[in-house]
């Protein structure tokens, strides 16, 4: 193993060279035997689709890289295959240093259980050793606000609850890279002040980040790269500022975008685009 | 279209010894899950087969006045149904345990074989309970625990390595293949007759004996009842048998799940 040659630069947490991942969509999938013998005498109708295609990219030690994008652009398909619970189809992929992932708030998290159970179990799942568990325990409930709800089933919680208990777990880990999938709009506004100074602070620390994200307002602040997928494919990578300045003007100019400013400025309330003249 | 193969380096892989409170984690997580909402939460563990034993020695010793030679029938339907359930719960709960928690292994990880390992370690604890409930059986009925009962260690074994084995197969299969759980519940029924529960593996003629001990469990429990109720050794030709099953579904089994665990995330 350690003959064995490590691709890209070393200095780099993350390096990502052409990396594609194919899904074949099978219009419908056989899940019984019948279906399955039948499909081997008839051509299989599968579709190939590349979720992600030909990303090449790479994350310094220390650094903080957005990816930002439209729904369905590749964005969660890139970031679990950087969490490793996707295998790539093809390209190279290096991943330096141990890892964390805050994929969604409170993935695994059960209904039924106590908040208190479910960041115990949530720990073991992130891998977080049971004595440093422990003595964090406090903190961590602390840091969520929940000191008064930590015993009580987790299906009674508020949306902005059980984010917050969620990002704590996930802040918890000691992990020297940290993958963080569209959590940072969640919680009001105190709450997503304290998590972008904890995240500053891992970063400070020389923490590696990935945050994915249609918030372009959390990208621009915490990252200082930014790469923008458009269906699958690298649209535009560089400084985090001029990215998203570049996504949020195509934004602008197609798809939703364009309806939401168009009420945003209907003051007068007749479902037409007011007259600057009115203003 | 052929594309090149990928190449994957991850220099901070967790192996599965890393990942071991996970185990207990989710085993714990599915006891308390079993008795959530309940009124007599984990306590049903035990008033279960204190139920179960209540009736079946009604049945058997009361009504019925059966006895297998000196051991009342209770106890020797006791030393069998214990393992038989262990056996049969443990593979259903395994069976789903992959298909049911998919949502954790796309979003943490981990190897996917803690989570039938996990669901298999769960019904230790209601074995461990069960086998009390039979050790304060034996007190009652003032029958001497001989030496030879530590045998039931390397029989354990054989057992577990058998309920693991089917638990890999049955929970990798059940994730493309919803019918395997039809097949399970069928097995167990028939199966149930074919294990030596509600009778003694002395009954049978010899030319089926060495086929019903092909069986695992057939092994585990006839082993049992011969060092606990007649103080001997069960003999190597009645275990190997047993022993070499279990070898090879445990090999199956791992070999299935190796082969389908890189398809558990690809559904979509």
């Amino acid at each position: 193993m350690a003959t064995r040659q490590v691709p890209g630069d070393p200095s780099d947490a993350i390096t990502v060279v052409s990396l594609g991942k194919r899904f074949d969509l099978r219009h419908e999938r056989p899940t019984t035997i019948t279906q399955e013998l039948l499909g081997l005498l008839r051509p299989r109708l599968t579709e190939p689709f590349w979720a992600v295609q030909d990303v090449t990219m790479s994350v310094p030690r220390g650094g903080a890289m957005g990816v930002i994008g439209r729904n369905g652009s590749g964005k969660s398909t890139l970031l679990k295959m950087l969490a490793g619970t996707l295998a790539p189809t093809t390209g190279t992929l290096v991943v330096r240093g141990s890892l964390s992932t805050l994929l969604q708030l409170g993935a695994g998290f059960h209904p039924d259980f106590t908040g208190r159970n479910n960041v115990w179990l949530s720990a073991a799942l992130l891998g977080i050793p049971e004595a440093r568990m422990r003595a964090g325990f406090d903190d961590l409930v602390g840091f969520a606000e929940l000191e008064q709800f930590i015993d009580i089933p987790i299906k009674y919680y508020s949306a902005g609850m059980l984010a917050r208990l969620g990002f704590a777990v996930s802040i918890s880990v000691d992990a020297e890279i940290l993958l963080i999938d569209e959590v940072l709009g969640v919680g009001d506004l105190a709450f997503q002040r304290k998590c972008e100074a904890r995240m500053r602070e891992m970063m400070s620390g020389g923490r590696t980040i990935v945050i994915v994200s249609h918030d372009a307002h959390a990208v621009r602040s915490l990252c200082d790269t930014a790469v923008w997928l458009d269906r699958g494919h690298v649209r535009a990578a560089g400084p985090a500022d001029e990215v998203v300045d570049a996504y949020e003007a195509s934004s602008l100019g197609e798809g939703p975008g364009t309806v939401s400013r168009v009420r945003a400025a209907d003051v007068d309330g007749d479902g037409l685009p007011d007259d600057p003249e009115d203003a | 279209m052929t594309v090149p193969p990928p190449t994957v380096v991850f220099t901070h892989r967790k192996s599965a010894w890393e990942h071991r409170h996970l185990l207990f984690a989710l085993a714990g997580r599915d006891i308390r899950a079993r008795y959530r909402q309940s009124f007599l939460g984990v306590y049903w563990a035990v008033l279960n087969p204190l139920l179960q034993t209540l009736v079946f020695w009604l049945v058997f010793s009361r009504f019925l006045r059966m006895s297998a030679g000196t051991v009342p029938f209770v106890v020797l339907y006791f030393s069998g149904v214990i393992f038989w359930n262990f056996f049969t719960t443990a593979i259903t709960g395994a069976m789903g345990s992959v298909a049911t928690q998919m949502y954790l292994l796309e979003k943490h990880r981990f190897p996917a074989v803690i989570l039938p390992l996990a669901s298999v370690l769960a019904r230790g604890m209601d074995l461990t309970v069960s086998a009390g409930i039979f050790g304060l059986l034996l007190a009652w009925y003032a029958m001497p625990v001989p030496v030879t009962a530590l045998v039931i260690v390397p029989l354990l074994v054989i057992g577990l390595a058998a309920t693991i084995g089917i638990s890999l197969l049955t929970a990798a299969l059940n994730t493309l293949y919803r019918d395997v759980a039809q097949l399970v519940g069928l097995a167990f029924t028939l199966g149930f007759f074919l294990t030596p529960v509600v009778y003694d593996t002395e009954a049978v003629p010899a030319g089926y004996r060495t086929w019903l001990l092909l069986n695992p469990v057939a092994t585990v429990i006839h082993g049992v009842r011969i060092a606990l109720f007649r103080g001997e050794l069960p003999s190597l030709a009645d275990t190997w048998p047993g022993a070499l099953a279990s070898v090879v579904l445990l090999a199956i089994g791992w070999i299935a799940f190796r082969q389908l665990q890189s398809t558990f995330t690809e559904v979509l």
